[in-house]
């Protein structure tokens, strides 16, 4: 029994050690591998390092643009001058989008959105987008559909990214999709990145897009400030949707052409929908006409409703926009306090005394209330 | 031509912009954290310091602040560079004392011509 006990015990301590011997050679060899590994990918970095900063001085490469590479130096040449040049801007950055074409690796990325791996094709469109390339948009809108997510907020991104006008109708189409799943916050600000460019498309989107598409084009040319938006804004405020004509008062509050103030104005008529004559008040703070006091001063004294409260408080901030005839309005309805609070904000001097025929008159015919 | 620090805690950064600021004729010499750098300012002249602010041990803030209340490199102009682009973040760091503030995303050929100018005014 204690034989077989004792042979037991070291068949065991035999296959513990050798067991950790297995181990420390394993990691010997592991670490020998990585070290090995390390020297390659610096080596790789130190032969690819030089074309990409020659690029930067528009240096023609050694050996042609085409000439071959190892795998490895191709590789750290791409995920340096990719890496750069989503740090830079101007035309360092463009030579460096440069030489990736040259080199075929923004082709070679454009293929990888097709791949079978989600974790390839989500790293192809983000690596598309740090380069902003315009001929990868019909690559970036076919991974609108992507079955992952991820893949498809980054395409998202990317688009934006691309700054290309030819980018704003699937943008704005997506805005629509009946089974959309990215937000539609980051849909709109892809398009606000596009800039200026892509002012012609959403001018045409007003009258062609689904709701959600006409509301999002609105709202960023709003937010580009494209005065050659005001004749299809102005129409779109007769749109049958509550969202776009709000969106509409919106971005002609913020071109800010006085003319549009009279409109505006109609707009707060009582009755009308809620998010329109809210929009309609901020919009004619930003308008600064002084001629609008009176419509603003009326809708702190509208009778209590669901939307009361927001719209008193945008039409106190409103008149403090409005300069002196605005101020002396919210002084009068100090009452109100939406407008008291405002008020309190604006941290105004005292005003004048009135002068003492004026002050009976105002004694005599007493307040607002 | 000047000796510039560039103090990044991104090695690519830094490779492009000695590379630049080298081909324009200039010394570099590149740290990568706060303290170094304070320890370069210690060893050796420098004419003006290109600065991170989010850097591992010291940012480029404190760095900043160092060198203005220290009589030795206060004369020293500091540029940042930093993505920090919120405007109260604009006004923290010039109030430490930086001399410009330069974004990132970032145009090496901005930063050299920034680099120029600001060395030009300390000459003057």
């Amino acid at each position: 029994m204690v034989d077989a006990n004792g042979g037991l015990v070291l068949l065991l301590t035999e296959v513990l050690t050798g067991l950790v011997v297995l181990l420390v050679l394993a990691t010997t060899v592991a670490r020998a591998w990585r070290r090995r590994r390390e020297r390659a990918v610096a080596r790789a970095e130190a032969q690819a390092r030089p074309i990409v900063l020659a690029a930067l001085d528009g240096e023609a490469e050694a050996g042609g643009p085409s000439s071959r590479l190892q795998a490895r130096v191709e590789r750290q040449l791409e995920f340096l001058a990719a890496g750069l040049a989503g740090k830079l801007r101007g035309a360092d950055r463009a030579a460096l989008v440069e030489l990736l074409r040259r080199r075929g690796i923004v082709d070679r990325a454009r293929e990888r959105t097709r791949s079978l791996l989600a974790r390839r094709r989500l790293r192809a469109v983000e690596q598309l987008g740090a380069l902003g390339v315009a001929e990868a948009v019909p690559e970036l809108v076919a991974r609108l559909e992507d079955s992952d997510a991820e893949v498809r907020r980054a395409a998202v991104r990317a688009l934006g990214r691309t700054t290309s006008p030819a980018a704003v109708p699937a943008l704005l189409a997506l805005l629509d999709a009946p089974r959309r799943t990215e937000s539609a916050h980051y849909i709109t600000l892809a398009l606000l990145r596009i800039g200026p460019g892509a002012a012609e498309k959403l001018i045409r989107a007003l009258d062609t897009h689904g709701p959600r598409g006409r509301a999002a084009a609105a709202k960023v040319l709003g937010w580009l400030g494209e005065t050659s938006a005001v004749v299809a804004l102005t129409r779109a405020l007769d749109d049958d949707e509550d969202d776009v004509r709000a969106a509409a008062v919106d971005a002609l509050g913020r071109i800010g052409l006085p003319t549009a103030a009279p409109r505006m104005r109609e707009l707060l008529a009582p009755g009308g929908s809620a998010s329109v004559r809210l929009a309609a008040t901020v919009a004619l703070g930003r308008l600064g006409d002084p001629a609008s006091t009176e419509v603003l001063s009326a809708l702190l004294d509208e009778e209590p409703s669901e939307h009361r409260h927001r719209l008193a408080r945008a039409a106190a901030t409103s008149l403090a926009h409005l300069g002196g005839r605005g101020h002396q309005a919210l002084r009068d309805a100090a009452y109100v306090p939406e407008a008291g609070e405002v008020l309190a904000g604006l941290d105004l001097p005292a005003p004048e005394p009135a002068p003492a025929a004026t002050r009976a008159t105002s004694t005599s015919t007493g307040g607002r209330r | 031509m000047a000796t510039i620090l560039v103090v990044d805690d991104d090695p690519d950064i830094c490779a492009l912009l000695e590379f630049k600021l080298s081909g324009g004729g200039h010394t570099v010499t590149v740290e990568h954290d706060g303290e170094a750098a304070l320890a370069a300012l210690e060893q050796q002249p420098i004419d003006l310091v290109l600065l991170d602010w989010m850097m591992p041990r010291m940012g480029g803030l404190e760095v900043c602040l160092a060198m203005r209340t220290d009589q030795r490199f206060a004369h020293i102009p500091v540029l940042m560079l930093t993505a920090k682009a919120q405007e109260a973040d604009v006004q923290r760091g010039l109030a430490a004392g930086a001399d410009d503030y330069i974004l990132k995303p970032f145009s090496p050929r901005e930063v050299a011509a920034r680099i120029d100018a600001s060395l030009a005014r300390a000459v003057r």
